[in-house]
């Protein structure tokens, strides 16, 4: 007897799962952008040998060693959560999911665990060169270990390189580097990792304007300043640039996704994109979409109804159509099943090749009816624009903090209202991030994976009142350990960076 | 004394500055060692390293000043996780299957859904 799944038991499993992952997303970009400042801070120690940049490196390593610590292993309750709320999931994907993950843990894992105790206990310890490496390689690993697990997100959005295991319930991988390396990973990887070197350099830019509304760190302030704008403007462009390959790839992978996201109801040719209600950029859709201005773009009815040509040349199935094959694969699927059980090799055979012929809908066989399949439009809607828009705001951000760090005027009082601005900015970035998860993952709504399974067939059965309890119960841990951060890192910010001026009349004395 | 980064750069960059090539004694702290043959000094090199790691580990966590507020954050945090949450909150809901049975299970409750899906409507 099958439990019937509630909506209840789903909302609050997803609203736990959702939960954990944002407050993880706080803690892991800012350790990537920061690895990569202080790094090169420190590279420019060892080029010229001024101790300064020692002393100002050292400084957001203390401040990366703070976040490091708070946001270590958080994300490993995303992997509690695969095993107790979304087992039917956590089976189905086999080792498609486990590999990446493997691999992050052990290789990327343990590489960034290695070399930041170098990072940490090195200094005067081993060479200058050793440990600027150490430095370095504390990043990478940092960074490849986001690769791995981007890589295993975009298989959820984009399942390619795999073939079903009726035999075994299970996805089996066929194809490892179309899984690792698919345009959408990559996309994906720069896309997400350079939006947390943007939320890294607008957090040094904003401490650094702190010191400088205080008056205190002068030179420290304006040097990092000047290193984070540069760095932060460079990084912002590629996240623009990977966010328009990403609209593409949305496009041609998740079209519903990018039909709420925009609010489309209709599609058609020469689609403009709407930048707040009313007002569009003339086919800036159709040129996100499909690379030219009058190309077709299906909106929100267009993709339930199908009957569009598609880029390929087929005409598009609609909703019901693609609902009724995945019944008949859900349907195969059982039929297999049975065949087997009875020993049957030739009704197993045939239930097989009809399980093969409709597969690829094998989630819509879950689908209740077609209004199901779209996710939330105002949520996405919104989350778009402020991610796009903080985007934007960050390309003329890093310009202005740049440029007026060029003759020092950022320093000047009359340019406090920068000073509160830069503060702000550590939490747009933070939105902006956030908001870029929700475009990701309320878009691919009702999908745990496109297209082959729904949260409704992959979710435990677990009673809710279950879920519901530990819902509350991480809400109050990541709470504390955000309090817990908050408290620890603006008690290392206060104390600052120590006499790093080292410049006759540059430094103000530190308060106590 | 010879200067610490020009050395080290020379040999293993964890290797310190005092102690002399194969002297496992000297390593350990008990004074300066003997010439030894090539077999013993292989071996006492690979100890001696593993003793300078050690070391390094130990003054290390013995010089934190804020970093000892970390690790008790950390700590407390990996026990909550590990201690209460996964054993009482979530244990793994196929836990205690083999995986022909969990191969069952998923595949029973899969084709059940969509089969009631198909039935009576989500």
């Amino acid at each position: 007897m099958i439990e019937q799944i509630s909506t209840g038991l789903i909302d609050w499993s997803r609203a736990q799962f959702a939960m954990t992952a944002m407050y993880h997303w706080l803690f892991v970009p800012l350790t990537l952008g920061l690895a990569m400042i202080m790094g090169i801070m420190e590279t420019i120690y060892v080029r010229t040998g001024d101790v300064f940049w020692k002393q100002t490196a050292k400084f957001w390593m203390k401040i990366f060693g703070i976040n490091f610590a708070i946001g270590v292993a958080t994300g490993l309750i995303l992997e509690f959560q695969f095993g107790t709320n979304w087992s039917n999931y956590s089976w189905f994907v086999g080792d498609i999911f486990g590999a990446p993950l493997a691999i992050e843990g052990i290789l990327a894992f343990f590489m960034e665990a290695t070399f930041i105790a170098v990072m940490f206990f090195g200094w005067n310890k081993v060479s200058k060169r050793f440990h600027l490496a150490s430095t370095w390689l504390t990043g990478i690993g940092a960074t490849i270990s986001a690769w791995w697990i981007l890589v295993a997100n975009t298989w959820m959005q984009h399942p390619v390189g795999m073939e079903f295991n009726p035999a075994t319930v299970r996805n089996e991988m066929v194809d490892f580097w179309t899984v690792a390396f698919q345009p959408m990973a990559v996309t994906k990887f720069f896309h997400s990792v350079l939006s947390g070197w943007v939320l890294g350099a607008a957090f040094v830019v904003g401490i650094s304007c702190w010191y400088l509304m205080r008056k205190r760190h002068r030179r420290f302030a304006l040097s990092s300043i000047r290193i984070a704008s540069v760095f932060g403007l460079a990084a912002t462009l590629i996240v623009a640039f990977t966010g328009d390959r990403s609209g593409y790839e949305v496009a041609r992978h998740q079209p519903m996704k990018l039909a709420a996201l925009e609010g489309l109801e209709d599609g058609g040719t020469e689609q403009g994109l709407e930048i707040v209600a009313g007002v569009k950029i003339p086919y800036m859709l159709s040129v996100l979409a499909t690379r030219t201005t009058d190309g077709y773009v299906p909106g929100i009815n267009d993709l339930l109804e199908g009957g569009y040509t598609m880029p390929d040349g087929s005409t598009a199935l609609s909703a019901e159509e693609k609902m009724q094959r995945g019944r008949r694969a859900v349907q195969a699927l059982s039929d297999f099943r049975q065949a087997t059980k009875n020993g049957d090799s030739v009704a197993a055979g045939e239930a097989r090749a009809a399980l093969d012929k409709d597969m690829e809908y094998f989630g819509y066989g879950y689908i209740g009816k077609p209004e199901d399949l779209v996710p939330h439009t105002g949520l996405l809607f919104w989350a778009f624009r402020v991610m796009v828009g903080f985007g934007l705001y960050f390309i003329a951000f890093f310009v202005l903090s740049w440029f007026l760090t060029r003759k020092e005027r950022l320093a000047e009082q009359k340019f406090k209202w920068l000073h509160v601005l830069a503060l702000a900015s550590i939490f747009f970035a933070m939105f902006a991030g956030q908001a870029g998860w929700i475009v990701a993952e309320v878009g691919r709504q009702p999908w745990a994976i496109q297209d082959l399974l729904p949260v409704n067939a992959a979710i435990s059965a677990l009673d809710p009142a279950s879920v519901k309890t530990t819902f509350f119960i991480f809400l109050a841990l990541f709470t504390i350990l955000l309090i817990a951060e908050i408290g620890i890192m603006v008690k290392a910010i206060k104390k600052g960076p120590g006499n790093v001026g080292l410049e006759p009349g540059n430094e103000v004395p530190q308060t106590k | 004394m010879m200067d610490v980064n020009r050395q080290e750069e020379r040999g293993h960059p964890l290797a310190g500055p005092e102690v002399p090539v194969c002297s496992l004694e000297s390593a350990l702290g008990q004074g300066m060692g003997r010439a030894g043959t090539g077999t013993e000094c292989r071996a006492s090199r690979r100890t001696f390293f593993l003793v300078r790691i050690w070391r390094f580990y130990r003054d290390g966590f013995q010089a934190m000043t804020w970093g000892k507020t970390l690790w008790v954050v950390i700590l407390v945090k990996l026990f909550i996780m590990f201690a209460i949450l996964k054993v009482f909150f979530f244990p793994d809901f196929l836990k205690g299957k083999t995986e022909t049975e969990k191969q069952d299970y998923v595949g029973t409750e899969l084709v059940g859904r969509g089969l009631d899906n198909l039935e009576n409507g989500f």
